[in-house]
Protein backbone atom coordinates (compact mmCIF):
# COMPACT_ATOMS: atom_id res chain seq x y z
CA UNK A 1 0.00 0.00 0.00
CA UNK A 2 1.36 3.22 -0.92
CA UNK A 3 0.59 6.92 0.65
CA UNK A 4 -1.55 7.71 -2.10
CA UNK A 5 -3.60 4.58 -1.44
CA UNK A 6 -3.66 5.31 2.94
CA UNK A 7 -5.27 8.33 1.86
CA UNK A 8 -8.02 7.04 -0.37
CA UNK A 9 -8.95 4.56 2.67
CA UNK A 10 -8.16 6.76 4.94
CA UNK A 11 -10.96 9.21 2.96
CA UNK A 12 -13.06 7.03 2.29
CA UNK A 13 -16.66 7.82 3.47
CA UNK A 14 -18.89 5.18 4.74
CA UNK A 15 -16.49 3.09 6.68
CA UNK A 16 -18.13 1.20 9.92
CA UNK A 17 -17.56 -0.49 13.00
CA UNK A 18 -20.57 -2.57 14.22
CA UNK A 19 -20.96 -3.88 17.80
CA UNK A 20 -19.03 -2.61 21.33
CA UNK A 21 -15.56 -2.34 21.58
CA UNK A 22 -13.80 -3.57 25.27
CA UNK A 23 -11.01 -3.08 26.62
CA UNK A 24 -10.12 -6.31 28.49
CA UNK A 25 -7.27 -8.08 30.36
CA UNK A 26 -5.07 -10.50 29.07
CA UNK A 27 -3.16 -12.91 31.41
CA UNK A 28 -0.10 -11.83 29.19
CA UNK A 29 0.04 -7.91 29.40
CA UNK A 30 0.55 -7.25 32.73
CA UNK A 31 -2.43 -4.60 33.78
CA UNK A 32 -2.46 -3.35 30.28
CA UNK A 33 -6.00 -4.23 28.70
CA UNK A 34 -6.37 -5.01 25.40
CA UNK A 35 -9.01 -5.38 22.66
CA UNK A 36 -7.73 -7.07 18.92
CA UNK A 37 -9.35 -7.57 15.46
CA UNK A 38 -12.26 -5.46 15.50
CA UNK A 39 -13.27 -5.21 11.80
CA UNK A 40 -13.15 -2.10 9.80
CA UNK A 41 -15.78 -2.32 7.60
CA UNK A 42 -15.22 -0.02 3.85
CA UNK A 43 -16.29 -0.33 0.41
CA UNK A 44 -12.81 -0.91 -0.97
CA UNK A 45 -13.32 -4.06 0.82
CA UNK A 46 -9.20 -3.96 1.99
CA UNK A 47 -9.18 -6.43 4.87
CA UNK A 48 -8.59 -3.34 7.60
CA UNK A 49 -9.32 -4.21 11.95
CA UNK A 50 -8.14 -2.64 14.83
CA UNK A 51 -6.70 -3.08 17.80
CA UNK A 52 -6.35 -1.13 20.90
CA UNK A 53 -4.06 -1.06 24.42
CA UNK A 54 -5.12 0.71 27.57
CA UNK A 55 -2.36 1.30 30.22
CA UNK A 56 -4.13 2.15 33.19
CA UNK A 57 -0.81 2.54 35.38
CA UNK A 58 0.12 5.39 32.87
CA UNK A 59 -2.52 6.01 31.89
CA UNK A 60 -1.78 5.62 28.42
CA UNK A 61 -4.01 4.82 24.60
CA UNK A 62 -2.94 3.32 21.69
CA UNK A 63 -5.42 2.41 18.99
CA UNK A 64 -4.05 0.93 15.69
CA UNK A 65 -5.05 -0.05 12.45
CA UNK A 66 -3.57 -2.75 10.50
CA UNK A 67 -4.16 -4.27 7.11
CA UNK A 68 -4.19 -8.24 7.81
CA UNK A 69 -1.02 -9.32 5.91
CA UNK A 70 0.24 -6.32 5.31
CA UNK A 71 0.83 -4.59 8.61
CA UNK A 72 -0.38 -1.27 10.77
CA UNK A 73 -1.08 1.81 8.49
CA UNK A 74 -2.28 4.32 11.23
CA UNK A 75 -1.69 4.48 15.21
CA UNK A 76 -2.74 6.92 17.14
CA UNK A 77 -0.61 6.82 21.13
CA UNK A 78 -1.67 9.05 23.84
CA UNK A 79 1.13 9.09 26.52
CA UNK A 80 3.29 6.48 25.54
CA UNK A 81 6.93 5.84 24.54
CA UNK A 82 8.62 8.45 23.06
CA UNK A 83 9.16 9.01 19.76
CA UNK A 84 12.34 11.27 18.87
CA UNK A 85 10.84 14.91 18.22
CA UNK A 86 7.03 13.88 18.12
CA UNK A 87 7.06 13.07 22.18
CA UNK A 88 4.77 10.79 24.38
CA UNK A 89 1.65 11.85 22.20
CA UNK A 90 1.42 11.53 18.65
CA UNK A 91 0.06 9.56 15.46
CA UNK A 92 2.00 7.26 13.26
CA UNK A 93 0.54 7.23 9.17
CA UNK A 94 2.06 5.32 6.74
CA UNK A 95 4.38 7.53 4.16
CA UNK A 96 5.40 4.85 2.03
CA UNK A 97 5.40 1.05 1.17
CA UNK A 98 7.40 -0.27 3.85
CA UNK A 99 6.52 1.42 6.33
CA UNK A 100 3.65 -1.31 7.77
CA UNK A 101 6.68 -3.41 7.58
CA UNK A 102 8.93 -1.27 10.27
CA UNK A 103 5.84 -0.59 12.11
CA UNK A 104 5.29 2.88 10.84
CA UNK A 105 8.36 4.56 12.23
CA UNK A 106 7.25 8.19 11.27
CA UNK A 107 5.24 9.80 13.44
CA UNK A 108 3.72 13.33 14.47
CA UNK A 109 2.91 15.38 17.71
CA UNK A 110 -0.62 15.60 17.87
CA UNK A 111 -0.31 17.87 21.07
CA UNK A 112 -4.43 18.19 20.70
CA UNK A 113 -5.22 15.06 22.00
CA UNK A 114 -2.88 14.98 24.95
CA UNK A 115 -4.47 14.36 28.79
CA UNK A 116 -7.57 13.26 26.56
CA UNK A 117 -9.17 9.76 27.65
CA UNK A 118 -9.88 6.56 26.05
CA UNK A 119 -13.47 8.01 25.13
CA UNK A 120 -12.44 11.72 23.77
CA UNK A 121 -9.32 9.78 21.72
CA UNK A 122 -11.83 7.22 20.59
CA UNK A 123 -14.43 10.24 19.26
CA UNK A 124 -11.42 12.28 17.57
CA UNK A 125 -10.20 9.36 15.44
CA UNK A 126 -13.85 8.38 14.31
CA UNK A 127 -14.08 11.42 13.08
CA UNK A 128 -11.31 12.33 11.70
CA UNK A 129 -10.85 9.02 9.80
CA UNK A 130 -14.34 8.88 9.01
CA UNK A 131 -15.47 5.62 10.50
CA UNK A 132 -19.10 5.26 12.29
CA UNK A 133 -19.05 2.99 15.34
CA UNK A 134 -22.15 1.26 15.70
CA UNK A 135 -21.59 0.57 18.91
CA UNK A 136 -19.83 1.47 22.40
CA UNK A 137 -16.36 2.19 23.75
CA UNK A 138 -16.12 0.23 27.23
CA UNK A 139 -13.07 1.26 29.30
CA UNK A 140 -13.61 -0.49 32.89
CA UNK A 141 -12.97 2.07 35.33
CA UNK B 1 10.91 4.87 50.34
CA UNK B 2 8.72 5.83 47.60
CA UNK B 3 9.73 6.11 44.12
CA UNK B 4 9.54 10.09 44.08
CA UNK B 5 12.39 9.86 47.23
CA UNK B 6 15.02 8.70 44.81
CA UNK B 7 13.84 10.39 41.25
CA UNK B 8 16.68 12.70 42.22
CA UNK B 9 19.27 10.32 41.99
CA UNK B 10 18.15 7.92 39.47
CA UNK B 11 17.46 11.03 37.15
CA UNK B 12 21.47 11.51 37.58
CA UNK B 13 22.39 8.46 35.71
CA UNK B 14 23.73 8.49 32.31
CA UNK B 15 21.32 6.35 30.04
CA UNK B 16 18.35 8.53 31.87
CA UNK B 17 16.98 10.37 29.79
CA UNK B 18 13.90 11.51 30.90
CA UNK B 19 11.87 10.67 34.15
CA UNK B 20 8.80 11.79 35.34
CA UNK B 21 6.21 10.15 37.75
CA UNK B 22 2.91 8.13 36.63
CA UNK B 23 -0.60 7.59 37.22
CA UNK B 24 0.73 4.66 39.64
CA UNK B 25 3.78 6.03 41.53
CA UNK B 26 6.46 4.31 39.41
CA UNK B 27 9.13 6.22 37.78
CA UNK B 28 9.14 6.43 34.22
CA UNK B 29 12.74 6.61 32.63
CA UNK B 30 13.06 7.09 29.05
CA UNK B 31 16.56 5.08 28.10
CA UNK B 32 18.32 6.30 25.06
CA UNK B 33 17.59 2.45 23.66
CA UNK B 34 14.56 2.32 20.90
CA UNK B 35 12.68 -0.31 19.84
CA UNK B 36 12.81 -1.54 16.16
CA UNK B 37 10.33 1.37 15.42
CA UNK B 38 12.46 3.99 16.31
CA UNK B 39 10.18 4.46 20.20
CA UNK B 40 12.22 5.51 23.03
CA UNK B 41 12.57 2.32 25.44
CA UNK B 42 10.58 3.26 28.40
CA UNK B 43 11.73 1.11 31.70
CA UNK B 44 9.79 1.86 35.01
CA UNK B 45 10.90 2.14 38.59
CA UNK B 46 8.22 0.68 40.90
CA UNK B 47 8.59 0.30 44.80
CA UNK B 48 8.07 -3.82 45.91
CA UNK B 49 8.04 -3.46 49.72
CA UNK B 50 8.38 -0.36 50.71
CA UNK B 51 9.82 -1.59 54.32
CA UNK B 52 12.53 -3.17 53.19
CA UNK B 53 13.22 -0.49 50.12
CA UNK B 54 13.36 -3.12 47.74
CA UNK B 55 12.53 -1.88 43.65
CA UNK B 56 11.95 -3.14 40.47
CA UNK B 57 12.36 -2.29 37.01
CA UNK B 58 9.95 -3.22 34.50
CA UNK B 59 8.89 -2.40 31.03
CA UNK B 60 5.02 -2.51 32.40
CA UNK B 61 4.37 -4.95 29.44
CA UNK B 62 5.29 -2.65 27.01
CA UNK B 63 7.04 -4.55 24.96
CA UNK B 64 3.92 -7.12 24.83
CA UNK B 65 1.70 -4.80 23.81
CA UNK B 66 3.90 -3.06 20.95
CA UNK B 67 4.12 -6.26 19.24
CA UNK B 68 0.42 -6.71 19.36
CA UNK B 69 0.42 -3.50 17.03
CA UNK B 70 2.30 -5.59 14.73
CA UNK B 71 -0.40 -8.49 15.52
CA UNK B 72 2.04 -10.91 16.94
CA UNK B 73 1.03 -12.30 20.24
CA UNK B 74 4.48 -13.27 22.13
CA UNK B 75 2.34 -16.11 23.55
CA UNK B 76 0.19 -17.17 20.71
CA UNK B 77 2.98 -20.40 20.20
CA UNK B 78 5.41 -22.14 21.72
CA UNK B 79 7.99 -21.17 19.69
CA UNK B 80 7.63 -17.62 21.00
CA UNK B 81 7.47 -18.71 24.29
CA UNK B 82 10.55 -20.56 23.99
CA UNK B 83 12.52 -17.44 21.95
CA UNK B 84 11.05 -15.26 25.11
CA UNK B 85 12.21 -17.50 27.67
CA UNK B 86 15.27 -18.26 26.10
CA UNK B 87 15.94 -14.55 25.94
CA UNK B 88 15.06 -13.49 29.18
CA UNK B 89 17.61 -16.53 30.98
CA UNK B 90 20.14 -15.01 29.34
CA UNK B 91 19.44 -11.26 30.64
CA UNK B 92 18.61 -12.49 33.65
CA UNK B 93 15.44 -10.98 33.62
CA UNK B 94 12.03 -12.32 34.87
CA UNK B 95 8.73 -12.41 32.81
CA UNK B 96 6.07 -11.96 35.35
CA UNK B 97 2.32 -12.28 32.81
CA UNK B 98 4.25 -10.78 29.98
CA UNK B 99 6.27 -7.88 32.05
CA UNK B 100 9.79 -7.80 31.97
CA UNK B 101 11.14 -7.08 35.48
CA UNK B 102 14.73 -7.06 37.20
CA UNK B 103 14.53 -6.91 41.06
CA UNK B 104 16.38 -3.94 42.70
CA UNK B 105 17.71 -3.68 46.38
CA UNK B 106 20.14 -1.30 45.95
CA UNK B 107 20.09 2.32 44.21
CA UNK B 108 23.45 1.16 42.59
CA UNK B 109 21.83 -2.10 40.89
CA UNK B 110 19.89 0.35 38.56
CA UNK B 111 22.01 1.11 35.99
CA UNK B 112 23.00 -2.38 35.23
CA UNK B 113 19.19 -3.30 35.61
CA UNK B 114 17.92 -0.67 32.60
CA UNK B 115 20.87 -1.83 30.38
CA UNK B 116 19.70 -5.74 30.96
CA UNK B 117 15.89 -4.76 30.81
CA UNK B 118 16.07 -2.74 27.85
CA UNK B 119 18.51 -5.25 26.39
CA UNK B 120 15.48 -8.05 27.09
CA UNK B 121 12.91 -5.37 25.57
CA UNK B 122 14.94 -4.55 22.46
CA UNK B 123 15.53 -8.65 21.35
CA UNK B 124 11.84 -9.93 22.29
CA UNK B 125 10.94 -6.65 19.89
CA UNK B 126 12.97 -8.60 17.16
CA UNK B 127 10.21 -10.78 17.48
CA UNK B 128 8.33 -7.94 14.85
CA UNK B 129 10.40 -9.74 12.14
CA UNK B 130 8.35 -13.08 12.21
CA UNK B 131 5.01 -10.77 12.16
CA UNK B 132 2.32 -12.48 9.60
CA UNK B 133 2.34 -11.40 6.37
CA UNK B 134 0.94 -13.07 3.51
CA UNK B 135 3.44 -16.66 3.38
CA UNK B 136 2.57 -20.17 4.08
CA UNK B 137 4.05 -19.76 7.50
CA UNK B 138 1.91 -16.96 7.96
CA UNK B 139 -1.07 -19.53 8.19
CA UNK B 140 0.50 -22.19 10.29
CA UNK B 141 0.62 -19.56 12.76
CA UNK B 142 -2.88 -18.28 12.27
CA UNK B 143 -3.72 -21.96 12.83
CA UNK B 144 -1.50 -22.46 16.16
CA UNK B 145 -2.58 -19.16 17.33
CA UNK B 146 -6.08 -20.63 16.69
CA UNK B 147 -5.04 -24.31 19.01
CA UNK B 148 -3.94 -22.11 21.44
CA UNK B 149 -6.28 -19.63 22.19
CA UNK B 150 -8.93 -22.72 21.95
CA UNK B 151 -7.14 -24.75 24.45
CA UNK B 152 -6.54 -27.49 22.11
CA UNK B 153 -3.80 -30.35 23.44
CA UNK B 154 -1.59 -30.01 20.41
CA UNK B 155 2.29 -30.59 18.45
CA UNK B 156 3.65 -28.28 15.66
CA UNK B 157 5.71 -30.59 13.23
CA UNK B 158 5.22 -34.02 13.92
CA UNK B 159 6.78 -37.03 11.67
CA UNK B 160 5.06 -40.31 11.47
CA UNK B 161 7.23 -43.13 9.84
CA UNK B 162 5.40 -43.37 6.62
CA UNK B 163 4.70 -46.64 4.56
CA UNK B 164 7.37 -46.41 1.99
CA UNK B 165 10.29 -45.94 4.31
CA UNK B 166 10.19 -42.14 4.34
CA UNK B 167 8.66 -40.25 7.27
CA UNK B 168 5.64 -37.57 6.62
CA UNK B 169 5.70 -34.52 8.06
CA UNK B 170 2.39 -33.00 9.46
CA UNK B 171 1.96 -29.02 10.30
CA UNK B 172 0.24 -30.24 13.95
CA UNK B 173 -0.73 -33.35 15.53
CA UNK B 174 -4.49 -32.72 18.15
CA UNK B 175 -5.45 -34.83 20.73
CA UNK B 176 -9.06 -35.02 21.07
CA UNK B 177 -11.09 -36.31 23.56
CA UNK B 178 -12.34 -39.00 21.57
CA UNK B 179 -10.14 -38.80 18.01
CA UNK B 180 -6.75 -37.48 17.36
CA UNK B 181 -6.28 -35.19 14.39
CA UNK B 182 -3.57 -34.41 11.97
CA UNK B 183 -3.43 -30.98 10.25
CA UNK B 184 -2.16 -30.32 7.19
CA UNK B 185 -2.09 -26.02 6.07
CA UNK B 186 -1.93 -24.53 2.26
CA UNK B 187 -1.07 -20.75 3.07
CA UNK B 188 0.39 -20.35 -0.35
CA UNK B 189 -0.59 -16.85 -1.87
CA UNK B 190 1.27 -17.45 -5.14
CA UNK B 191 -1.05 -18.91 -7.06
CA UNK B 192 1.58 -20.92 -9.21
CA UNK B 193 2.25 -22.69 -6.43
CA UNK B 194 -0.48 -23.54 -4.43
CA UNK B 195 -1.60 -26.54 -7.18
CA UNK B 196 1.73 -28.22 -6.03
CA UNK B 197 1.43 -27.86 -2.66
CA UNK B 198 -1.81 -29.21 -2.61
CA UNK B 199 -0.69 -32.40 -4.38
CA UNK B 200 1.57 -32.28 -1.57
CA UNK B 201 -0.64 -32.47 0.77
CA UNK B 202 -2.76 -35.13 -1.03
CA UNK B 203 0.20 -37.30 -1.28
CA UNK B 204 0.66 -36.96 2.47
CA UNK B 205 -2.80 -37.98 3.40
CA UNK B 206 -2.35 -40.86 0.73
CA UNK B 207 0.49 -41.83 2.46
CA UNK B 208 -1.36 -41.65 6.59
CA UNK B 209 -4.49 -43.48 5.27
CA UNK B 210 -1.65 -46.85 5.44
CA UNK B 211 -0.53 -46.28 8.96
CA UNK B 212 -2.77 -44.17 10.97
CA UNK B 213 -6.19 -45.41 10.02
CA UNK B 214 -7.72 -43.92 13.55
CA UNK B 215 -6.46 -40.26 12.69
CA UNK B 216 -8.89 -37.40 11.92
CA UNK B 217 -6.82 -35.59 8.47
CA UNK B 218 -7.83 -32.34 8.44
CA UNK B 219 -6.63 -29.55 5.39
CA UNK B 220 -6.66 -26.43 5.98
CA UNK B 221 -6.39 -23.54 3.11
CA UNK B 222 -6.12 -19.71 3.45
CA UNK B 223 -9.70 -18.19 3.08
CA UNK B 224 -8.10 -14.58 2.57
CA UNK B 225 -6.13 -16.33 -0.90
CA UNK B 226 -8.49 -17.24 -3.79
CA UNK B 227 -5.15 -19.30 -5.27
CA UNK B 228 -6.65 -23.02 -5.01
CA UNK B 229 -8.24 -24.80 -7.70
CA UNK B 230 -11.57 -26.14 -7.37
CA UNK B 231 -10.09 -29.91 -8.37
CA UNK B 232 -7.56 -29.66 -6.19
CA UNK B 233 -10.11 -28.64 -3.22
CA UNK B 234 -12.01 -31.66 -4.73
CA UNK B 235 -9.62 -33.85 -4.60
CA UNK B 236 -8.11 -33.25 -0.84
CA UNK B 237 -11.95 -33.79 0.15
CA UNK B 238 -11.58 -37.42 -1.45
CA UNK B 239 -8.40 -38.03 1.39
CA UNK B 240 -9.46 -35.58 4.36
CA UNK B 241 -12.01 -32.87 5.58
CA UNK B 242 -11.26 -29.61 3.95
CA UNK B 243 -12.06 -26.19 5.44
CA UNK B 244 -11.26 -22.66 4.50
CA UNK B 245 -9.22 -20.91 7.52
CA UNK B 246 -10.13 -18.47 9.42
CA UNK B 247 -13.64 -18.05 7.84
CA UNK B 248 -14.68 -21.79 8.69
CA UNK B 249 -13.07 -22.23 12.33
CA UNK B 250 -15.93 -22.60 14.15
CA UNK B 251 -16.45 -25.71 11.91
CA UNK B 252 -12.85 -26.90 12.33
CA UNK B 253 -13.10 -26.27 16.32
CA UNK B 254 -16.00 -28.86 16.29
CA UNK B 255 -14.15 -31.27 14.55
CA UNK B 256 -11.20 -31.13 16.05
CA UNK B 257 -13.28 -31.75 19.07
CA UNK B 258 -15.42 -34.30 18.30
Amino acid sequence: MDRQEFEALRDLPGKTIEGDIRFEPNSSTGRNLIFGDVPVRNDLNVDLVLNGTFKPDLPSVTYNFVVRGLGPICRVCVNGTKHGAAGRTHKHDLLRDTCPRQNLRGAAARPDLEGLNPTDVWETILKDANITHAGNLIVPP
Amino acid sequence: MECSEIRDAVRAFSLVQDCDTVASGALRIATPFEYPDGSQVDVFLRSVNNLFNQFELTDMAQTTTNLLDLQVKVWATKKRKQIVSDICEALSVQNRAGEFCVPINHIAEVPDGIVRLAQACIRVSDLMYTQRLLTPVALRDDVEEFLNAAEFNYEPSIEIPGPYGNPVSVDFGVFGPIRNSFILTIGTANSASAHPVANEVFKKWYDLSKVAKDRQFISLYDSRNDVLRNEDVARLGDVSQVFSFPEQQDEVRRALAA
